[in-house]
This record gives structure tokens, sequence and C-alpha cells, in this order.
């Protein structure tokens, strides 16, 4: 925000939940026998967020998103574009629902743990709204 | 261990956000996690913890607490040079703060202000902008091989080659990934006392390292990562996070100068 040129996307702390997760949890001084507090109800990006790469299932989203790349604009062609375009082409129930299920995986790959990406515009938000909302306690027993 | 409290609330227990040096210990007007009572100090030589009580039964927290924890030690590293405890750190008293904490551990607090002093973290991650799967395609001519082979055909006939596509693809990330990583490091470490790099969180991700820097090197330090950030406009976003306290570099998980 305060940058002087402006590449340099700069805040004097983490600017969102994970980036918070992420540079927190898990991290500071351990005084044996004397960390009690878990943290819950809280969506545990830093895990959920890492993704295994080496998977038959990333490989074939790595495709999809490769394929749906339209190389002679700038960036790539925009994915609900790429979606809806098939869906017209080929109108097999069964297939829009694949093509729906890899749309949400590509969201998951393709979104960023990073969740400004949309967003920039807006100040800082906090998310009461995001995404469900499990309760996961760390057993902080190490 | 076995003193009560000392405000004599059997119910209270106290949570500790970081030590500082008693010298410099910050005047911190917040509210802390749990209950959110007042932040205050526990003071032992020239050790300082600060504090706040919790009921003794604080046992989960949420988001605020988490938040409230990292803003109040971003507050005390304005002014000083913090050693961040891990969240949740909770100890049955301010005796035991000043038993089992400030005073048997002052020789291993020294060790670490010694490190830390003057320094603070710098947190500088990486997401790689959408035209990057472009710059693959480009730049690896068996993958645009693959992609024209696969476009547009069934997809239970070009299964394999999908996969094929997709792994060759992953693979040309890694490396970039690994390349920009240490075009990065090769700018900024040279100005750093110490780096941390993390495990990246996610496929799109560049990079995510903490740098420990000495405030005299900040403006330093800030101009350097502009340049990098400059330099790599069009395909990657930075962002960037400081000054916040040492969290990387106190030794975390289980390691550290009492591991």
């Amino acid at each position: 925000m305060t940058t002087q040129e402006g590449y340099l996307q700069r805040s004097p702390h983490p600017s969102s939940l994970y980036d918070v997760l992420d540079l927190i949890l898990d991290k500071g001084l351990v005084i044996d026998l004397y960390v009690r507090v878990s943290l819950v109800g809280i969506e545990l990006l830093t895990i959920d967020a890492r993704i295994v790469v080496a998977s038959v299932d990333t490989y074939l989203r790595f495709a999809e998103a490769v394929n749906r790349l339209d190389l002679n604009e700038t960036g790539g062609k925009d994915l609900t574009e790429f979606v809806s375009d098939l869906g017209q082409g080929g109108g097999r129930g069964k297939t829009k629902g694949a093509l729906e299920g890899a749309k949400e995986g590509l969201k998951d790959v393709f979104s960023g743990g990073d969740d400004d990406d949309t967003e920039k515009a807006s100040p800082r938000r906090r998310s009461g709204s995001g995404g469900e909302r499990r309760s996961r306690g760390k057993d902080d027993d190490e | 261990m076995t003193a009560g409290s000392s405000d004599g609330a059997p119910s209270t227990a106290t949570y500790v956000y970081g030590v500082v040096r008693a010298s410099e210990a910050p005047k911190i007007d917040a509210a802390g996690v749990g209950r959110q009572a007042p932040v205050r100090s526990v003071t032992h030589g020239d050790l300082t913890a600060i504090v706040s009580d919790v009921d003794a039964g604080f046992v989960e927290a949420g988001r605020e607490d988490l938040e409230r924890h990292m803003a109040i030690l971003e507050q005390a590293a304005l002014s000083a040079t913090v050693v961040p405890l891990r969240f949740g750190t909770v100890m049955p008293d301010d005796d035991a703060v000043t038993e089992d904490l400030l005073r048997a551990r002052a020789a291993d607090f020294d060790e670490l202000f010694s490190a830390l002093d003057g320094r603070v973290e710098l947190s500088l991650s990486g997401t790689y902008e959408e035209r990057i799967f472009g710059e693959v395609v480009a730049e690896q001519p068996e993958v645009a091989a693959l992609r024209e082979r696969v476009r547009g055909r069934d997809e239970n006939a070009t299964y394999y080659d999908r996969i094929r596509l997709g792994e060759l693809f992953a693979n040309a990330m890694a490396a970039k990934r690994e390349r920009d990583t240490e075009q990065v490091l090769a700018r900024l470490r040279p100005l750093a006392d110490d780096v941390h790099v993390s495990d990246v969180a996610h496929e799109r991700s560049v990079l995510s390292v903490s740098f420990l820097v000495h405030r005299d090197r900040l403006p330093e330090f800030d101009r350097a990562a502009e340049e990098v950030a400059a330099q790599n406009r069009t395909r990657i976003r930075f962002r960037y996070a400081g000054p916040l306290p040492p969290y990387d570099f106190v030794g975390g998980g289980n390691a550290g100068p009492w591991g």
C-alpha cells in the first residue's frame, strides 16, 4: 500500500489470515510443558493449502490449466469462460459434472494461498464469512 | 511453582507473549488474549516478560486471540528486541513466569538477545501471476507439443498424455521456482543476518522467506526488496510484511538454545 514504486505489496503486518497463520503458528520459542492453548474454529489454511504436487490428480489439473491457456492472449483465458464454453459444446450431464469438478479443483490449485487475488482493491478484510469453519484443535504437546 | 498467583484469584493464569530486555520494556496499551485483560509485564533481573491474565481454563483460542497475540508482539517490537513465545503459552501464575522462564532461562535469553539485538524480521512471499503458465509453455517445447496433442481431444484417449503434460508442467514450475528463489536470495541474503526459507504452501507460490535484518539496514533492505519486485513485476506478485518480531529466529519447534 505504501510502497514508493508500487511493485511490492507492503504492509506492516501479515495481511491475510493465511499469512498470519503461516507466519505465527508453530513459530516462536517453546517453553517446555507450557504450551497449552490450542487454536480452534479456524480453518487451518497452512495445512489445507499444502497440496501434494506429485499426484496424478494434480498433474491432471495442471494439464487442464495448460490446456485452457490461450497463448495468443497475454494472459490465460478466464476459467469460468472456459468451463462455460465447453459446457455449451458438449452438453452431456456427466461431462458437465466432471468439468465442474475440474473447475473446483483448479480453483483450489490456482487461486493461491493469498486470498486477496480478487480483492486487492478492498482494504484488509476479516474472514468471518470465509468458507466452512471446522474446529480442528492442535495438540501442542511437543 | 505452587505459589498462588499475584492477584490471588485461583482461576487466573498468566499468558506469556514474549520476553524483552527490562531496559527496553515497552509500555503496551492493549487488551490481551482470552478474557482481554490489560497487557502488563513481569520483570526479573534484566528480563521482562510481556503477559496478561487469562482464565486458568483458557485452553481454546480463536482467530481474535491469534491476532491479539500478534498485535501485542508487533507493538513491543516497535521499540524493543522481542523474543516471541509460541502462541498459546500459558503459565500457572506470575511466579512461574519469574522462576521457570526468566530466572531459569536467563542465560539462554542472554544468548538469544545478543543474536537478535536491534534486529527485526521481514517476511517476503511471492506468488506467480497467471501468465507464468504461458511462460512455461513457451519455454518447454515438450509441454507445448503435448498440449497441442491433447487439446480438444477425448479425455479418455488422452489420459496418459495429460498426466505426462501435467507432470512436465509441474517439474518446469519447480525448476522455475528454484531459479526465482535463488535470484531473490542472491540479492537480499547479503543484507540479512539470517534467512529462513519456508516450504512454499502452494503450487503457484514462488517463495516464502523470512529475513533477520538489523534496523539500521532496513532502508537498504527495503530498496533491495523493491528492486527485486520491480524486476519481476510482470511475473511475480510479492508481499512484504514487517518489521515483525523475529518469529523465525528464536529456534521455534523443539530446537533452539534449550531444545
